[in-house]
């Protein structure tokens, strides 16, 4: 018993109490108000019944004067009948014999009775009936009245039963408004506690499956306004996860890098804030370091193409010979290190699209950069009827992608980027539109990689559009004939 | 036998008093003319005896004003004495005088009253003029108010009946009729105006007994009740809501009162009657309410005394 008092109380009764308490207090102010109310009852009776008994008094002149009781008994009569408090009325002559006399049918208790002298109201004129001398003045003015003598009584019982009854009548309603109002309160408070609990516990839920390596977490019942940032933070983090616990190690990171994050290392991320930002920048650097570093190895193949170029206009044979042919070696070792990279990256790629599938693949690479580069916001849409069923179609997409994307994360100060992919409606082409709102200045790196993404397409019947704003940022705009293999 | 023992009524005593007032007036009626003075009696003063006496003082320059009507007797000498006021003429009355003694501004219910009451007294001739207007006057009023041919109810008590064969003559002249009602005493006048259900107005005479202020305000409120307009007797009760009154003034009375003073040093007897100098007063409101449509001929009813 003393167990279960000494439980904590749960969200639902802390507020059912909360709404009940006002209620209570209410109630108990409403009651107190009517206990004692007996003198008030009294006092206030007396005072009716002096007033009643005064306009009686004022009334009954003319009946009292006039010796007409049938006057007066038809007031009194009507006095009866409207006021139920009244329980007698007696109308005395001025010997105090009764003149005319009303009882209420039904006996009351509780009386209250107050007597009033009728006086009469007489003008202060000369009715010729004064020794002085009898004469209409000329500045006759209307007369005052005064009191004359007395001419009768009026007397009025009252009780103080109907007055009751009504008092406790009042106090029932009140009561029942009061407790009715407070309990369609608590219900509706009891409502309330109910949704927010089942948010918090598909919250709580939500969490546990995280911390149990299970990410496919479930909406659950929709939340209230205030709860539903947690709901979507739970989701997007659930997502977020999702995606790293299925990505493998150097697959799912972004290609320049080569570099990945376990799901360990992305649930410590998420966790600290701290760690996230540093990672991010180590990123940034080495994703510059290695694109700088790509960018070199281009430089250095198209130097050989030029050397080789010049070997062709050499005035002799030989010399044109031996520049031609340390033309070559130097185009050989670039082309073999600028290959490189992608030829190891390739396989990954093919098997990541093959596997997962493009949608996936790009979503992957969305959240790779998302983390690396917390300060722009990636956003991956595609347009209803998108199909890109051409394997090679979509892992040159793929690559052009990250191409682009990487440039964003390494270089670009956008803080938005957004890729689109559609398909055209007559054509069935292939179109990628890859759009940033950085400032969109051209370097030799962005013209490099923006060479490479026009060969791969080039290579599949594919070209590239380039569009740049110093407003709206840079728009690349892939497009790949119908494939022949959908 | 009780019946040697009871009092003479009030007419018998009249009638005894003026017959013997005749032997002095007859034998001194040589002696008055010219050589006799005007003795005003007052009573105690008030604004409306001021009023008297400087209207009096006007229209007699000579006359003496006293509230002590024994300083006026011990004089001596031949006098008229005009008392003004039923207390003037009560003490007037109870005093030997040498010289006739005029009432002025005493209602005839109370002037039948105390002559009726004063002890009598060998040579003294008495006469005046009544404080209200003659039934007649009150009649043309009602004629002129009511212009037709209605029942005019009069409530008369045992001291004013004798009224009653004057209020209808008045009545007849003024081609209407009268429906007289005698009040016992000790009986609600109130509750008699029942018996006056068919009258389409009330008249009032001077009668304390009927009019007094206590049961006037149920006078008024029952006769409303009922329609019907009531004619007073002053200005005052019109004031105080009668439809309308015929009455005199100051001015009216005191000119009578010369045309009297004058008669009697010439040594003619003159008799008690109503003023001759009258006019009237309406209360628009009343006769609003009651329908009773006032117009200028009513307003200017009366014999005037400019």
């Amino acid at each position: 018993m003393t167990r279960r008092f000494d439980r904590p109380w749960g969200l639902r009764g802390l507020l059912v109490a909360a709404a009940a308490v006002p209620t209570l207090v209410v109630l108990v102010v409403v009651v107190a108000a009517h206990v004692g109310s007996d003198a008030r009852i009294r006092a206030a009776l007396e005072e009716r019944a002096t007033l009643v008994a005064s306009a009686l008094a004022e009334a009954s002149e003319y009946g009292l004067i006039s010796g007409n009781p049938a006057a007066l008994d038809r007031s009194a009569r009507d006095l009866l009948d409207e006021d139920h408090a009244i329980a007698s009325i007696d109308i005395l002559d001025a010997g105090k014999k009764s003149f005319v006399a009303l009882t209420a049918p039904v006996p009351r208790s509780g009386l209250v009775t107050v007597e009033r002298p009728v006086r009469s109201n007489v003008p202060d004129i000369d009715f010729f009936d004064r020794p002085t001398p009898h004469v209409s003045l000329p500045d006759d003015v209307q007369p005052t009245f005064r009191l004359g003598p007395v001419v009768g009584y009026a007397r009025v019982t009252m009780s103080a039963e109907p007055m009751v009854k009504a008092q406790r009548e009042r106090l029932a309603l009140q009561a029942g408004v009061i407790l009715g109002a407070g309990a369609l309160g608590m219900l509706a408070v009891w409502l309330l506690a109910h949704r927010i609990r089942a948010s918090l516990a598909a919250a709580e839920d939500a969490m546990r499956s995280m911390l149990a390596g299970r990410f496919d977490v479930h909406e659950g019942p929709a939340p209230l306004g205030e709860l539903k940032p947690l709901r979507d933070s739970l989701l997007a983090l659930s997502d977020s996860l999702a995606a790293k616990a299925h990505a493998r190690p150097g697959d799912a990171d972004i290609a320049a890098t080569g570099d990945t994050m376990s799901p360990q290392a992305v649930r410590i991320a998420a966790d600290n804030p701290l760690t996230r930002g540093t990672r991010a920048r180590h990123e940034r650097v080495a994703r510059r370091i290695v694109g700088r570093l790509d960018a070199a190895l281009v430089a250095v193949r198209l130097a050989a193409c030029h050397v080789a170029r010049l070997a062709e206009t050499a005035e002799t044979d030989a010399a044109k010979e031996r520049a031609n042919e340390t033309a070559l070696r130097i185009l050989a070792i670039a082309d073999h290190l600028v290959s490189a990279g992608p030829q190891l990256m390739e396989p990954m790629r093919e098997h990541i699209v093959d596997e997962r599938g493009l949608d996936a693949a790009l979503e992957e690479l969305r959240l790779a950069c998302a983390i690396t580069h917390p300060g722009c916001a990636f956003t991956l849409q595609k347009d209803a009827g998108f199909e890109c069923a051409d394997r090679a179609q979509a892992v040159a997409i793929h690559r052009a992608v990250q191409d682009a994307m990487t440039h964003v994360v390494a270089f670009s100060d956008a803080t938005e980027a957004v890729v689109r992919l559609a398909t055209q409606p007559g054509s069935r082409a292939v179109r990628v539109v890859i759009s940033d709102n950085g400032e969109g200045e051209e370097s030799n790196v962005s013209s490099l990689r923006l060479a490479r993404i026009r060969e791969t397409l080039s290579a599949l019947g594919g070209k590239l559009d380039v569009r740049r704003s110093a407003v709206s940022g840079t728009t690349l705009i892939l497009t790949l004939p119908a494939s022949t293999a959908a | 036998m009780p019946g040697l023992h009871a009092p003479p009524s009030p007419t018998r005593r009249a009638i005894l008093h003026a017959l013997a007032g005749l032997v002095p007036l007859l034998a001194n009626a040589r002696a008055w003319p010219g050589a006799m003075e005007l003795r005003i009696v007052t009573s105690a003063s008030n604004d409306a005896t001021a009023q008297i006496v400087a209207a009096l003082s006007r229209r007699f320059p000579n006359a003496q004003a006293s509230e002590d009507v024994r300083a006026f007797a011990s004089r001596g000498g031949q006098a008229i004495y005009l008392a003004i006021g039923p207390a003037a003429l009560q003490a007037a009355l109870g005093t030997e005088l040498s010289g006739p003694v005029v009432s002025a501004f005493v209602s005839s219910e109370a002037y039948q009253r105390l002559t009726a009451a004063a002890p009598a007294q060998r040579g003294r001739a008495l006469t005046g003029v009544f404080a209200e207007a003659a039934p007649a006057a009150q009649m043309q009023l009602i004629r002129r108010l009511y212009r037709r041919k209605v029942v005019v109810g009069v409530l008369l008590s045992p001291s004013t009946k004798h009224l009653k064969p004057l209020i209808e003559r008045a009545a007849s002249e003024a081609e209407l009729t009268a429906a007289c009602v005698v009040v016992e005493p000790g009986t609600n006048p109130v509750r008699a105006l029942s018996a006056l259900t068919s009258a389409s107005v009330l008249l009032a005479v001077p009668d304390p007994e009927l009019y007094n202020a206590e049961v006037a305000r149920a006078i008024l409120e029952s006769t409303y009740r009922r329609r019907q307009g009531v004619i007073g007797f002053s200005k005052a009760m019109v004031s105080a809501g009668t439809l309308g009154a015929a009455y005199a003034s100051i001015d009216d009375v005191v000119a009578q009162l010369g045309d009297i003073v004058d008669a009697l040093m010439a040594g003619r007897q003159v008799d008690a009657q109503y003023p001759q100098y009258w006019r009237v007063a309406i209360n628009e409101s009343v006769a609003r309410s009651l329908d009773v449509i006032v117009d200028a001929s009513a307003r200017s009813l009366g014999n005037f005394h400019e």
